[in-house]
């Protein structure tokens, strides 16, 4: 138990130092990647909807406290993420790539969407496709990307620290 | 197996309250905003040193890439030139800058203070804020190097950015180009007043906006915008850009433009804080003249 969890907020941490400092010297279409959203949605899809929505806090709480104006916000929608996320967990396999790269794609504009929604729109910002061409779509895309590599670490970690969720190879 | 039955609480009601914890968060954070500060700045202490110290190993790497050499101290030495010729660099345009102002304006404004003259701390830009919304950055420099909320940003003798919070030993400024951003600014040339806002739409384009020029003013493109006496915060006459496209508002009272930062954001490392706020600054003349 205190395994598992020191192992997931070491990730967190990374991945979000990560995201603040070595990716945005590796932008792509003008967008960094989304890490904690990654995190939170494998976390989620292999573990379950308690651990995929603390993870979720935790990574909500870590963006809000560093970087955020209101803390709270980020915390809701990324841990309102892990939670949805978790419920894919019943078809979790541990071979399919392809339903957690489009959780994360999907999570990715549902996230960007809310951002737009709470800090843009209510401040009069309307063209909301062009946000969705610029932000929002390339965003998730490149979050994606990283997702089939971050995705495997998850699962590493998993296989390490908590090997009740592997599930057997068949 | 009693301890067990703790961890079998139903992943719906952890959330439920979790949620509640999170708006009641929100509201707490949107009514005591000091309140919260302290906890963002525990946050801020205890990343920074990490996020340096990655930043700093992702520059390296950066440099070796770059300019594909191999001794390290060459890239030490490089780069600890390249900081000093920024901020050499930065101050010469200040001068010139200066002094243009100077021969030109001196009658009309009786500037016999440029901003070249306010004590400045150079900083390294160690991150940037997590989403693609924002335009914040954390700088390497804080509370310990006479840092303090408010103090203006420039670089390369234009306007950057203020400090919006302050740690022990790292700063968050946030950039006029910013979505949120607003500064008050001011024509050099026709002292005509306009309000300056970051715009992540017009960004992409190399742009922010201006807005509220008064519809006599008669401006041109290229004019040179800078902070106006009217701000609270940010001194007087630092250049924040130049304009262009100035159009007339369909109330016929205003015309709106676009700004070109005089500071290129894409390719900023090192920027100098003002350690002089604007504030103190008129508190102490109004001690002086008690």
């Amino acid at each position: 138990m205190i395994k598992k969890w020191l192992g997931t907020i070491l990730l967190i941490i990374v991945s979000y130092l990560l995201q603040t400092t070595l990716f945005f010297h590796i932008k792509l279409a003008n967008v960094i990647p989304n890490l904690l959203i990654v995190v939170t949605v494998s976390i989620a899809y292999t573990r379950g909807q308690k651990d995929g929505m603390i993870t979720g806090l935790l990574c909500g709480l870590l963006s809000d406290c560093v970087f955020g104006s209101v803390i709270g916000l980020h915390s809701f929608i990324y841990m309102f993420i892990g939670y949805l996320c978790g419920l894919s967990n019943i078809i979790y396999w541990k071979h399919n790539f392809s339903v957690p790269l489009i959780l994360v794609g999907v999570s990715d504009c549902v996230f960007g969407f809310l951002c737009f929604a709470f800090e843009f729109l209510l401040r009069g910002r309307l063209d909301i496709l062009y946000y969705f061409r610029t932000v929002i779509i390339p965003e998730a895309v490149y979050s994606m990307l990283v997702a089939i590599v971050l995705y495997r670490i998850v699962c590493l970690l998993n296989r390490f620290t908590c090997p009740e969720h592997e599930e057997e190879d068949f | 197996m009693k301890p067990k039955r703790k961890f079998n609480v139903p992943a719906r009601v952890i959330l439920v309250i979790c949620s509640l914890a999170c708006f009641i968060l929100v509201i707490f954070s949107f009514k005591y905003k000091d309140g919260v500060s302290p906890v963002k700045t525990y946050a801020g202490n205890i990343m920074q040193p990490m996020q340096r110290g990655i930043n700093t190993l992702g520059n390296k790497l950066y440099s070796v890439y770059d300019l594909f050499q191999t001794k390290k101290n060459l890239i030490n030495e490089n780069n600890e030139l390249k900081n000093e010729l920024n901020q050499v660099k930065a101050e010469k345009i200040q001068m010139i800058e200066d002094q243009n102002e100077l021969t030109t304006l001196r009658e009309l404004y009786k500037l016999d203070q440029g901003y070249a003259q306010y004590p400045k701390v150079a900083a390294r830009i160690v991150a940037h804020d997590d989403s693609n919304w924002y335009n914040y950055f954390t700088i390497d420099k804080g509370y310990n190097d006479g840092i303090r909320k408010n103090m203006n940003v420039i670089a390369s003798g234009g306007l950057v950015g203020i400090v919006s919070e302050v740690g022990k030993s790292y700063a968050k400024v946030r950039s006029i180009i910013d979505d949120n951003s607003y500064v008050s600014g001011m024509f050099l040339r026709t002292k005509d007043m306009c309000d300056v806002k970051g715009n992540l739409k017009t960004l992409a384009e190399g742009f922010i906006d201006v807005e509220r020029i008064s519809i006599d003013a008669e401006v041109e493109d290229g004019f040179e915008v800078v902070t106006s006496y009217q701000s609270d915060k940010y001194l007087e006459g630092i250049l924040i850009g130049y304009v262009s496209n100035v159009t007339p508002d369909t109330n016929n009272m205003t015309m709106t433009a676009r700004i070109t930062p005089a500071v290129d954001f894409s390719k900023l490392d090192t920027v100098l804080v003002i350690t002089q706020l604007k504030n103190t600054d008129e508190m102490e003349e109004m001690t002086t003249y008690d």
